[in-house]
C-alpha cells in the first residue's frame, strides 16, 4: 500500500526526523541499522558493507528534510542504501557472487523427500502446537531460529528480512536488490521452509 | 492433479497470492484432499508468523555512536 504523503506530514517522529532531530535520527539508526547491513551485504559483500551502510546514513540525514513521503521510510532508506551499495560496486568494479539459486536447497523441497510419483516419503511431522504465541514462548527456540537467520546466504536473508520482516512488495524487493521476482520468490520460499525445518527439528528433539 | 512435490514448491507463492487462478484453484484442491499438505502450509504460514513476532534486532550503543560521529551538524528540535 503506497502512503499517504499528506498523513505522513502529521506523522510526528517523521516530522522530528524531517528537522534533523538528533534524537529522532538515533531511533532510526537503531531501528534499522542491523537491516541495513544485510541489504548491503546482499549487494556489495561482507568487506565493504558496514562502510556502504556508514555513507549510506550520511546520505540519508542530509535528505531528511527533502523526504516528501511518497513511499514508507523504509523503503526510502533502503533504496538509499541499495543505490549507495550500487554504486561502490561499480565504482570497484567488483564482481559479488549472486549466484544464490546455485544448491542451497532445503531438505524439504529436496527429491529424496518424495516417493517417484511425488507424493510425500516423509511427510512434514506433527507440532506439539502450531500456534505462533505458544512456540514464540520458548526462548530455545527463538534462539534457534536467530541462529538459523544469521546462517542464511546473503541474499536469501535479504529477501526474507525484506518481505517478511519489513512487508516490502516483490517489486521494491526486486528493485532494491536488483534480482528477477522468480528469483525473490524462490529464495523467500527456500528462507521460509528452512526456519520451518528448525521448528520441526526443535519439536522433535528440544534442540536446534 | 498436482503432486506433493510440486505443492510444497508452491506453497509461499500460494500464501503470497502470487500464482495464477489455475494453480491457486490446483493448490486449493491439494490441501482440500492432502493431509500433509495441509499441515505443510499451516506450519510454513506458523513459521512466518513466529519470526514475525520475534523483537527486532537493534544496533548497539557502539554502531549508534559510531553513526552519530558522522554526522556533522546536529539538531535537537
Amino acid at each position: 500500500m503506497m502512503p499517504d504523503p499528506q498523513n505522513m506530514q502529521k506523522d510526528p517522529d517523521l516530522v522530528r526526523l524531517k528537522k534533523q532531530d538528533h534524537q529522532a535520527f538515533e531511533n532510526l539508526v537503531e531501528k534499522y541499522h542491523r537491516q541495513m547491513l544485510i541489504v548491503a551485504r546482499a549487494i556489495i559483500g561482507d568487506s565493504l558493507a558496514e562502510e556502504v551502510v556508514q555513507e549510506a546514513w550520511v546520505s540519508i540525514y542530509h535528505a531528511l528534510p527533502s523526504f516528501e513521503g511518497r513511499s514508507s521510510i523504509k523503503t526510502w532508506i533502503y533504496t538509499i542504501v541499495s543505490n549507495q551499495a550500487k554504486t561502490r560496486l561499480r565504482k570497484e568494479s567488483r564482481l559479488v557472487s549472486m549466484n544464490a539459486m546455485e544448491e542451497d536447497i532445503p531438505v524439504y523441497l529436496k527429491n529424496e523427500r518424495f516417493h517417484v510419483d511425488g507424493h510425500w516419503s516423509s511427510p512434514p511431522p506433527l507440532w506439539d502446537t502450531e500456534s505462533p504465541e505458544e512456540l514464540l514462548e520458548s526462548e530455545q527456540l527463538q534462539q534457534c531460529i536467530e541462529k538459523t537467520l544469521e546462517l542464511l546466504p546473503d541474499v536469501q536473508k535479504s529477501v526474507f528480512l525484506l518481505r517478511d520482516i519489513e512487508q516490502q512488495s516483490l517489486e521494491e524487493i526486486c528493485n532494491i536488490l536488483q534480482i528477477t521476482n522468480s528469483n525473490v520468490r524462490v529464495l523467500l520460499h527456500r528462507a521460509r521452509v528452512k526456519l520451518m525445518q528448525v521448528i520441526d527439528q526443535y519439536q522433535e528433539t528440544g534442540q536446534c | 492433479m498436482l503432486k506433493c512435490r510440486e505443492f510444497a514448491n508452491l506453497a509461499s507463492d500460494y500464501l503470497d497470492k502470487n500464482l495464477g487462478w489455475k494453480e491457486s484453484f490446483s493448490v486449493k484442491i491439494h490441501i482440500f484432499i492432502c493431509v500433509h499438505c495441509r499441515r505443510f502450509i499451516r506450519h510454513l504460514l506458523s513459521t512466518i508468523h513466529i519470526v514475525q513476532g520475534m523483537e527486532r534486532e537493534l544496533a548497539s550503543s557502539g554502531e549508534i555512536k559510531e553513526i552519530i560521529s558522522l554526522i556533522p551538524e546536529r539538531k535537537q528540535v
